[in-house]
């Protein structure tokens, strides 16, 4: 058989090439375009639908298996808080990107033992204080099922007796606690850096950091948010985030002034009357809410007395009130505070 | 090449060529082995059928995972056959009979691109059909958005030909797998990854401007958006999403031609 | 029992010549590597990701190198006609076979060696909590799950054509944990000829996921090791498969037309 040495490249293909490459040196600008215009997949902002969907028949069987990182992770934080275990998932991901709490839905996608009240501005600044401790053996008792069969309710005999020593497991009925979140970090900086626009996993992120309580990841967790902020430039939450990590460290000043982004941010993306939607979660309104009681709050804690502090306070909130309507837990901190200026001006 | 050669015409070259590779996708074993593997999905959405489906959310993802593993296989298909395509023929020496030929070295490249787009697109409607069908009814979603997913996955597939028969001139069958496997898979994170590392400075965006060179299969698929219930792209975005998959998959293949060329057989 | 040796010797030899164990390895370990290079807040003892992300790929790899070796020993031996000298001496078909899958599972223990050699270093370097009790566990119990894929890509090797060989046996590999867990939980909603079904499911396929250990070694923390009567009893169920599967696999080759 001959061997063909290289030939001549043909006339066409070399204007053909030049063509193609003329094209191929926009390809940048195009994707920048592409980028710009590129709406946010509701897939991964629709929390409430994505506990639904991990919660579902199929993704029980498929067990880790999914096509999606964001899935990904909100199985690998069930699995890591409880040492492995495979359970229904069950933790309200939104509370815990929120607050940091980790709250328990039943299986029907309701908050476990939650009543609305339990939501407001108050229980998330409480959240805020709450030690890492607290949050790390967070001991619950209401029953969640495990993937795996419990021995009077299994069929297979050995073969699920041998399952259950193999893998990791623990009677539902235990009181079972949480561990480890910490070691869920770098799942968290995967997928930021794999979806710069996942605020959610910023938020979660950035929280765990926090539990450690040390300057180095206090300055690193601010250093987290900060990226997010530049990603997702409109997202309030990472500012109120940013908000709680900057009062951890002792910088009051860039703190409140986090809180105050973070309300001007929420300002402009809440519909009027804080109408609950498809764009306007409960956990946004939550997140509003909780922007607006810190950014008054902080008024208080900058003040160099405290009578000084509940009047500055009380006046940020008049202010936030008429950019806020219908947000009646406001009221009731106004109320409270009020009460508070009383008692501090009696003494 | 002489000027014999142009008797051999662009259509009945690129159309012999495929033929014959169409028939070997038949007889090739991948095809069936990637039926086999979408069965998979395909008794788990009956088995789903069977528990019944929860709610919508469910639904979708089921409708996703079985429209992403469809699109994934499709593309698979294309990939090993643009990998092989020239690698094989010369390996098995069946390449000197066909250059012996009068017919112009491009015109072999362009049939072989040709013909493995050809199969990744067959290959995807086939499994496209078990992907879809058995999946629970999902409302609510834009017939456009899958429209425009199902074009711009095709464009995607002749992306993806084109950069297989390219890289297969350069470098050896395995290495050229791997990293078309990974830019597929993980192109588009690990793209992302890199640009959101890079400092805001001017070196920063130049590798920034360099880096978004890199093919990024990630914004020719809207699986995402179609099942997310998102409504279709702009014209604009949509045409400019186009022009980027034909942009760069002529790229790839007259380049890969210009170095089929430059290259002693 | 020499004639066998040497024949696994001359597999092992081969499959460590032919350089693609390294190439496994490398490949592996530069995944591994990358995904590692990421900074992760400075913080150290973050160990988990590393654990998982490494045993995730080592056994995947492992996994699918055990295959491939396994499925290609009968049929190349059929097609390079190497077959027919090798029978010609006074070697049965039976130990012929018993040869290859020891060589087959020494060049898997080889891999697995080279692995596992990586992995210890790299979590002595990240300073994690290593439970060697477990490791030592999950490498046997791996062991034994390649030693089923191995059986079983002889038998499919035979049965099938190379490609459908390795593809069936990645198949199972993959789908092992989703075949466990569908029955179990599909049990619930079937007839009872449905629960039969489900059933003879769970007995015929063998659970692969019961020979994962890899979550426990995760979260080692957490979780001792395994007691001695489960580790026999994993034995023995290994043992069953593998032998079911290399008795077919034998049935197969005799009755082969050389």
């Amino acid at each position: 058989m001959t061997q063909h040495a290289q030939t001549t490249v043909p006339r066409i293909i070399r204007i053909a090439l030049c063509g193609a490459t003329l094209l191929f040196a926009f390809v940048p600008a195009v994707l920048d375009f592409a980028a710009r215009q590129d709406t946010p997949a509701a897939r991964l902002s629709d929390f409430a639908a994505q506990q639904r969907r991990n919660s579902s028949a199929i993704a029980t069987i498929l067990g880790e298996f999914r096509t999606n990182l964001s899935d990904m992770l909100f199985i690998k934080t069930e699995r890591y808080l409880h040492g492995g275990v495979a359970y229904m998932p069950h933790i309200d991901a939104d509370e815990l990107a929120a607050s940091g709490n980790i709250a328990h839905m039943t299986q029907t996608g309701e908050k476990a033992g939650q009543s609305d009240e339990t939501t407001t501005s108050v229980s998330i600044a409480a959240n805020d204080r709450k030690s890492s401790a607290t949050a790390e053996h967070d001991d619950h008792h209401e029953e969640v099922s495990t993937l795996i069969r419990t021995p009077e309710n299994d069929f297979r005999g050995v073969l699920g007796k041998l399952e259950r020593e193999v893998k990791p497991w623990r009677d539902p009925r235990l009181p079972h606690e949480h561990i480890g979140g910490v070691e869920l970090l770098p799942w968290y900086r995967l997928a930021t850096l794999a979806d710069p626009k996942n605020v959610r996993a910023y938020m979660i992120g950035a929280w765990w950091l926090k539990t450690l309580h040390t300057q180095q990841a206090l300055r690193e967790a601010v250093k987290f948010i900060e990226e997010g902020l530049h990603h997702n430039k409109t997202a309030f939450q990472l500012e109120l985030m940013r908000g709680y990590i900057l009062r951890e460290l002792g910088e009051k000043e860039e703190a409140a002034k986090a809180f105050d982004r973070a309300v001007e941010l929420a300002k402009q993306q809440r519909p009027a009357g804080g109408l609950i939607g498809r764009n306007w979660t409960i956990y946004n309104e939550e997140d509003a809410l909780a922007a607006c009681t810190m950014s008054a709050l902080m008024r208080r804690e900058l003040a160099a007395n405290d009578t000084d502090g509940i009047k500055a306070a009380l006046e940020r909130l008049a202010m936030v009130k008429q950019e806020f309507d219908n947000m009646p837990a406001l009221e009731r901190l106004e109320r409270s505070l009020r009460a508070q200026l009383e008692t501090a001006s009696q003494k | 090449m002489t000027g014999s050669t142009q008797s051999v015409t662009l259509n009945s070259a690129v159309g012999l060529l495929t033929r014959a590779h169409f028939l070997e996708v038949l007889r090739r074993r991948e095809f069936y082995a990637l039926v086999l593997l979408m069965g998979l999905y395909l008794v788990g959405a009956l088995v789903i059928r069977i528990v019944g489906v929860e709610d919508a959310a469910t639904a979708a993802f089921v409708l996703n995972l079985g429209l992403s593993l469809s699109f994934f296989f499709g593309h698979l298909m294309a990939l090993l056959f643009a990998v092989r395509a020239i690698p094989d023929e010369i390996e098995s020496r069946t390449i000197y009979p066909v250059l012996a030929k009068p017919l112009a070295r491009h015109y072999f490249v362009v049939g072989k691109w040709f013909a493995a787009w050809v199969a990744g697109v067959f290959a995807t409607s086939v499994l496209l059909l078990m992907g879809w069908l058995p999946a629970p009814h999902v409302s609510g979603l834009a017939a456009g958005t899958f429209i425009q997913a199902l074009v711009l996955q095709t464009a995607s597939l002749a992306l993806l030909s084109a950069l297989g028969v390219l890289l297969s001139v350069h470098w050896p069958k395995s290495v050229n797998m791997v990293v078309l496997i990974v830019l597929l898979l993980a192109g588009h994170r690990i793209v992302a990854a890199v640009r959101g590392q890079l400092p805001e400075t001017l070196v920063g965006k130049c590798i920034d401007w360099l880096i978004r060179y890199i093919p990024d299969f990630g914004i020719l698929n809207l699986i995402d958006r179609y099942t997310d219930g998102i409504p279709p792209l702009g014209i604009v975005d949509f045409s400019l999403r186009l022009f980027y998959a034909v942009a760069v998959s002529l790229f790839c293949l007259f380049w890969a031609c210009y170095r089929f060329y430059r290259r002693a057989l | 029992m020499r004639a066998a040796w040497l024949i696994a010797r001359s597999v092992l030899v081969e499959a460590v010549r032919r350089k693609e164990i390294y190439a496994i390895v490398l490949v592996s370990c530069l995944v591994i590597a990358g995904v590692m290079s990421i900074d992760f807040f400075g913080l150290r003892g973050l160990s988990k990701f590393y654990c998982e992300v490494s045993l995730a790929v080592m056994s995947t790899a492992a996994a699918l190198t055990t295959i491939v070796l396994a499925a290609r020993q009968l049929p190349r031996e059929f097609e390079a006609r190497t077959i027919y000298p090798l029978l010609a001496k006074p070697v049965s078909r039976a130990t012929f076979m018993a040869g290859k899958l020891l060589g087959v599972m020494l060049a898997a223990a080889f891999c697995f060696a080279l692995f596992m050699a990586v992995y210890i270093g790299g979590a002595v370097y990240m300073g994690s909590h290593l439970s060697l009790g477990l490791l030592l566990q999950f490498v046997y119990l791996q062991l034994l799950a390649l030693l089923i894929l191995a059986t079983l890509a002889f038998w499919l090797s035979l049965w099938l054509n190379l490609d459908a060989a390795i593809t069936l046996g990645a198949v199972l590999y993959f789908a092992a944990s989703i075949i466990m867990t569908s029955v179990s939980y599909l049990y619930d909603y079937v007839s009872n000829a449905g629960k039969v079904v489900l059933k003879t499911i769970l007995y015929v396929v063998p659970q692969l996921r019961l020979l994962d250990l890899s979550e426990k070694v995760v979260h080692s923390d957490v979780w001792k090791p395994l007691g001695i009567s489960t580790i026999a009893a994993l034995t023995i169920y290994a043992a069953v498969y593998a032998t079911l599967y290399f008795a077919l696999a034998y049935l197969s080759f005799r009755r082969k037309p050389l």
